[in-house]
């Protein structure tokens, strides 16, 4: 597939070797509060985490716990209010090129059709967009929307719109990968072929991918390790390591090591 | 004059409505407002030969029908007709482009917002009309005040929405646009301009309505040519028929000026227009 080749930018090694790499993301005490009136509520608050290039990280924990929050700040799209946060060992203020994003809601332009959706970020690169188009048809096909490339948005449903901006995050083969509950939307079939797919173009991509859910099962499913958030202030709760071996396949679910780490994850955050 | 057009869905779905009843259907459409027509027509009649008015009052439709017939074939109506459509098209577009313009400039500058507000939200407030004694002392009984003050009418509600229009972009796509890292005017070329592009042909659809207005008001304060400046005339010479045949051309004018800009928008929205499903 020529996506897959063009994506392979890095080089996925085996599990012994990840914890040898450079650090790509790094958050030294952060903290975040918003101002409400006259009272400001802490949001996060010193959140220390390093994140391994090449390694698929998910944040867990309860709605409104601060993961949304925390994704914008390692993106460069709002500045934290205490704390350092550097990428490859360099401080940032504002969203680079090598990221690729796909927020909780779709985030379509209304006005454009799937494919011209897809080929937004080319456009804005300064990139040619007649010559992404066959890559652009080859994401859709990935995504199971083949069909939908002249639909505008308003005659897609939920979870194809989301489908569509994963491919769009995908379409400059980024190097960081953010994403914030990318398939919230989507049934649980759908979902599962969508575990498979995003695992298949994260290996042969090398990107590091920071991943936002607050689904036990997906996380362990598709993480090298799965930070725990508490909620109000937001801290880091725990960090569990997944030594489930990759490539991950569906009847790794129903593994022993499988469920007494969702076990353990969901005792964690209930606690 | 289309509210009703306005408020109805732009998506039609053709699953949640199996059956369209008769008169939803273009064919049945168009008997009913036929049939509406012809009892207006009759209701008309009637009152005016029950009531005995004098056709100076109130002629009956058939005696506009007839000065309207006339009026057309002998050159007068057609060639006033040009006159004002002239000054509604050209004020329509000066304020249209000036209001646009002007939008543009405010909504990309705070500062800009900030020192000219307080004078848009003034001469916003001040009836334009009102100034069309003094565009006549000022320009003549020619086109060219009918203009200003067709312009004048026009310019307002552009500038209002322009501004409305690329402001009021919404903040997740303008959190895309800054994830990608767009510049300034890439976002505002792809983002708020198509964003803003509805809320602007509002604006237009508002402003040739007015349009039709300033130019016939304009023309009433002082014109040799034009359908308001006949309008004046009928009134000094008693003839009714003729005034109510001015009335017909000025609707259907506005009419047909409202539909060009409605076609013009729907070129523009194809995808808002695109049905559901198939
Ligand atoms: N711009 C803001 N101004 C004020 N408060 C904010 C802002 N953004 C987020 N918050 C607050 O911060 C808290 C965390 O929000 P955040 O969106 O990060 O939660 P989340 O963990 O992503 O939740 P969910 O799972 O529901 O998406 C919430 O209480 C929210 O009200
Ligand atoms: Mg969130």
């Amino acid at each position: 597939m020529a996506v897959v080749s063009e994506l392979r930018g890095g080089v996925f090694s085996p599990d012994g070797q990840r914890q040898s790499r450079p650090t790509k993301i790094d958050f030294q005490e952060i903290s975040k509060s918003f101002r409400s009136g006259l009272n400001r509520t802490t949001v996060l608050d010193r959140v220390n985490l390093k994140i391994p290039e090449g390694e698929f990280v998910s944040l867990l924990g309860e709605s409104g716990c601060g993961k949304t929050t925390l994704l914008r700040i390692a993106a460069g799209l709002i500045s934290p209010s205490r704390g350092k946060l550097a990428i490859d060992g360099k401080p940032i203020s504002k969203p680079t090129r090598e990221m690729g994003f796909v927020f909780q809601q779709p985030v379509l332009l209304e006005w454009r059709n799937v494919l011209e959706n897809l080929l937004l970020p080319i456009e804005i690169f300064g990139l040619s967009a007649e010559e992404y188009r066959p890559k652009a048809r080859e994401l859709l096909q990935l995504m199971g929307l083949a069909h939908t490339e002249n639909h505008y948005p308003v005659q897609l449903s939920g979870g194809m719109q989301q489908r569509v901006a994963i491919a769009r995050a995908l379409i400059m083969n980024p190097s960081i990968l953010f994403m914030d509950e990318p398939f919230g939307a989507l049934d649980a079939i759908t979902r599962e072929q969508m575990h498979t797919e995003l695992l298949r173009i994260w290996s042969m991509s090398g990107a590091t991918a920071l991943f936002i859910t607050h689904d036990i099962g997906e996380a362990v499913y598709l993480s090298d390790r799965v930070v725990v958030l508490s909620s109000r202030p937001g801290r880091v709760k725990k960090t569990f390591d997944i030594d489930l071996p990759r490539p991950r396949v569906p009847e790794h679910r129903f593994d022993d090591r499988f469920v007494s780490l969702c076990k353990d994850m969901k005792h964690c955050m209930t606690q | 004059m289309s509210s009703i057009e306005k408020a109805a869905p732009m998506i039609v779905d053709d699953e949640t409505m199996p059956s369209t009843p008769w008169y939803s259907t273009s064919l049945g459409r168009s008997v009913l407002a036929l049939a509406v027509f012809i009892i207006l027509l009759l209701l008309w009649t009637a009152y005016v030969s029950i009531a005995k008015l004098s056709p100076l009052v109130l002629p009956t439709p058939y005696r506009v029908w007839q000065s309207l017939v006339e009026n057309t074939l002998n050159g007068q109506l057609p060639e006033h007709s040009v006159t004002t459509l002239t000054e509604i098209v050209l004020g329509f577009l000066l304020g249209s482009v000036v209001g646009i313009a002007l939008g543009v400039i405010t909504a990309r500058s705070q500062l800009m917002r900030e020192m000219l507000g307080p004078y848009i939200l003034a001469s916003q407030a001040m009836p334009k009309l009102a100034l069309a004694p003094i565009m006549v002392v000022w320009m003549g009984f020619g086109i060219a005040p009918k203009v200003v003050i067709t312009a004048l009418i026009c310019f307002f509600p552009l500038l209002e929405n322009t501004i409305i229009g690329l402001t009021s972009t919404s903040t997740h796509q303008l959190e895309l646009f800054r994830a990608l890292s767009a510049t300034g005017w890439q976002t505002f070329i792809k983002l708020r301009v198509p964003s803003a592009l509805p809320v602007i042909f509002a604006g237009l659809r508002v402003a040739v309505t007015l349009a039709v207005v300033g130019a016939v008001v304009g023309e009433y304060v002082g014109a040799n040519k034009g359908l308001g400046a006949l309008v004046i005339v009928t009134q000094g010479s008693f003839d009714t028929p003729l005034m109510f045949a001015i009335f017909v051309y000025l609707t259907v004018i506005g009419i047909v000026l409202y539909k060009l800009m409605q076609m013009l928008e729907s070129t523009f929205f194809s995808w808002r227009t695109i049905k559901r499903g198939d």
